[in-house]
C-alpha cells in the first residue's frame, strides 16, 4: 500500500513538475507576443501566471510521499519562493520600485533552471535511476540526493 | 599549462555569458515591466553575448573541454543566432520566441559554466589520463 502511494505522489509530482516547466516556457511566450510581436495584451499572461501555483502546490505536496531526496524538496521549497515572489511581490512593486520589479523575467529564469532539474530528479526516480545534485544545505556538504 | 590558461579564460568566459544572459533578463524587465528604460542597453548587450558565445566556441579547441561541451557551446552559439533571426519579421508569432530562446540560452550556458568549472577543478591525474585519452 505504501509503495503505491509513494508510486502514485512520483506520478503526480512527475508530472505536475513537467506542467509547471511546460508553463513557464509557456509563459515567457506569452510574454513574448504582447511584448516583442505586439499581439493582445497581457491578460493571457497573467491567467496562465496565476493557475501555474497549482502544479507547484500539487509538488509541494506530493514531494514527501513520493521519496523525493532531500535536496529535491529543498528545490521544491525554492521554486515555490521564487514564483511566489515574481508571480506576486514584484508585480506590485512595479510602480513603487520598477528597479527591482524589472527582475520578474530575471526569476523567470531561476523558476526554468529549477523546474528543469525537478523533472529530470523526478523522470529519473520513476525510472529507478541513482539521483546525484546538489547537497542539503542544511547538513554540509553531503550529498543528499539519494531517496531518504 | 597553455591548457590550464585557456581553461581559466573559458572558465571566465562562461560565467560572464551566464550572468550575461540573466542581465540581458533584467533589461528586458526594465523595459517590459518598469518602463523605465529603452531597448538600446537590450541590444548593445546582446551583441556582448554573441561576442562571449563566439569565444566560448572558439576557445573549445585549445581549453580541450570534455566532448559534449563543445557541442553545447555549438548550440548555444545556434540559439542566439535564432534569437536574433525571431527579431527579422515582428509581425509573425514566431518572434514571440524570442524570449523563449533566452530560457533555453541560461540553461545551456548553466551546464557550460558547470562543465567549465569542472574542468578546472579536475584533479591533475584525472587531467593527464584525459590527455593521454585525447592523445
Amino acid at each position: 500500500m505504501r509503495l503505491r502511494i509513494s508510486k502514485i505522489s512520483r506520478w503526480a509530482y512527475g508530472l505536475s513538475a513537467a506542467l509547471f516547466l511546460a508553463g513557464v516556457v509557456a509563459q515567457v511566450f506569452l510574454a513574448g507576443l504582447a511584448v516583442v510581436a505586439r499581439r493582445g495584451g497581457w491578460s493571457a499572461h497573467v491567467d496562465l501566471g496565476h493557475s501555474l501555483g497549482l502544479p507547484l502546490i500539487l509538488m509541494l505536496l506530493t514531494m514527501v510521499p513520493a521519496g523525493l531526496p532531500v535536496g529535491a524538496r529543498w528545490m521544491t521549497a525554492a521554486l515555490f519562493v521564487v514564483y511566489a515572489v515574481q508571480a506576486n511581490a514584484l508585480v506590485i512593486l512595479r510602480n513603487s520600485l520598477p528597479a527591482l520589479a524589472a527582475l520578474h523575467p530575471v526569476l523567470a529564469l531561476a523558476d526554468f533552471l529549477l523546474a528543469l532539474k525537478l523533472v529530470e530528479v523526478a523522470f529519473r526516480l520513476l525510472a529507478g535511476k541513482p539521483v546525484a545534485g546538489p547537497a542539503d544545505p542544511l547538513r554540509g556538504g553531503r550529498d543528499l540526493m539519494q531517496e531518504t | 599549462m597553455l591548457r590550464k590558461a585557456f581553461r581559466f579564460i573559458y572558465l571566465a568566459a562562461s560565467w560572464l555569458f551566464l550572468v550575461g544572459v540573466a542581465y540581458q533578463m533584467y533589461t528586458a524587465g526594465l523595459v517590459a515591466v518598469a518602463k523605465t528604460a529603452s531597448w538600446r542597453q537590450h541590444a548593445e548587450m546582446g551583441f556582448v553575448l554573441l561576442f562571449l558565445a563566439l569565444l566560448q566556441l572558439l576557445l573549445i579547441f585549445p581549453a580541450r573541454l570534455p566532448k559534449p561541451a563543445g557541442w553545447v557551446s555549438a548550440a548555444a552559439f545556434v540559439t542566439i543566432m535564432m534569437q536574433v533571426l525571431a527579431l527579422f519579421d515582428r509581425t509573425s508569432a514566431l518572434s514571440a520566441l524570442h524570449p523563449v530562446f533566452g530560457l533555453l540560452l541560461f540553461a545551456l550556458a548553466w551546464w557550460l559554466g558547470r562543465a567549465a568549472y569542472r574542468a578546472v577543478r579536475a584533479p591533475r591525474e584525472d587531467r593527464s589520463s584525459s590527455e593521454a585519452a585525447d592523445a
